[in-house]
């Protein structure tokens, strides 16, 4: 009964005609959102009292790097509902996720190697965080690599989803190599044990820059997915109808 | 936590010699973040008049 719930909703079609409606709003209030954060970030806040103003990167480096980690874990999701369920659906998310996530990671690992100039002397580090985060980027691409390299397209969904499965142990590593290791790279500042120990008036439009981040690359992602599954449907009646 | 700060435009803009680092960063995203969706976009039209032309 699950596995049919599941399949009920998860019809492309479904997620096509849904989509179309979120769309604008998402992609409206993303692009505003993430304009007051970011802002808030560079004119408003205050002056950092060590870095000056370089940590003013942090509005753009900490939401794409959170999302750089955030969109593999998604497509890790979707890679297990399509090995167990057969979700089509899910394997196509991946599919049209896996862009997405190659600019973000790109803008977290340059914006970071930027900032890295002013704040420790050099562009470029084999520091944990930034290597592991390197491989998340090489991850990303050769996801994209392996299911463009098959004809056979069922065929190239289940080995991409083993991938991201296989893959998704590089995000713990990720996430705490910064305290595993003794690293170049700080460690969070933002923790579910200690809160944050960042003044609000630095948090808060980082925060809301994270919020506009967020919707801005589901915008994306909604059109990304949109396009793969029009693309690889096309044949299909409903299609037909839909255009 | 409104308060402007910087002093003027130019103070803004320099940033204390950072700005040379943090502009550049922003728009690069900017153009990265923009160039994605309309590439997307132009993409996903072409399908659909290409779809809608089949489907005739």
């Amino acid at each position: 009964m699950f596995t049919s719930f599941i399949h009920r909703f998860s019809a492309p079609k479904s997620f096509v005609e849904v989509t179309a409606i979120f769309f604008p709003y998402v992609m409206t209030i993303g692009f505003l959102v993430l304009s007051v954060g970011w802002i808030w970030g560079l004119a408003f806040a205050p002056e950092d009292a060590i870095q000056g103003n370089s940590y003013r990167i942090i509005f753009l480096h900490v939401p794409a790097s959170i999302y750089a980690q955030l969109i593999y874990f998604f497509m890790s999701i979707c890679a297990l509902m399509h090995l167990v369920w057969r979700v089509k659906l899910a394997a196509y998310l991946i599919k049209a996720a896996a862009p997405v996530g190659v600019i973000i990671t790109f803008i977290a690992l340059f914006s970071g190697s930027i900032w890295g100039i002013p704040t420790w002397g050099t562009w470029w580090q084999w520091d944990a965080r930034i290597t592991s985060t390197l491989i998340l980027f090489i991850m990303y691409l050769g996801i994209i690599t392996l299911h463009s390299s098959f004809s056979n397209a069922e065929k190239a969904d289940r080995l991409m989803s083993i991938l991201v499965v296989v893959g998704v142990v590089n995000i713990p590593i990720i996430k705490k190599s910064v305290d595993w290791w003794s690293t170049l790279h700080q460690p969070a500042s933002i923790t579910v044990s200690e809160g944050a120990s960042i003044d609000p008036s630095m948090l808060y439009p980082l925060a809301i820059s994270a919020l506009g981040m967020g919707l801005t690359l589901i915008a994306l992602g909604i059109m990304t997915s949109r396009l793969y599954i029009l693309t690889r449907e096309k044949n299909k009646k409903w299609v037909q109808s839909y255009v | 936590m409104f308060n402007f700060a910087f002093t003027n435009l130019q103070d803004f803009l320099i940033m204390d010699g950072h700005g040379i680092y943090v502009w550049p960063v922003y728009l690069i995203a900017l153009v990265i973040i923009a160039t994605s969706f309309q590439v997307t976009y132009f993409k996903l039209r072409a399908l659909k008049k290409k779809l809608q032309h089949a489907s005739k």
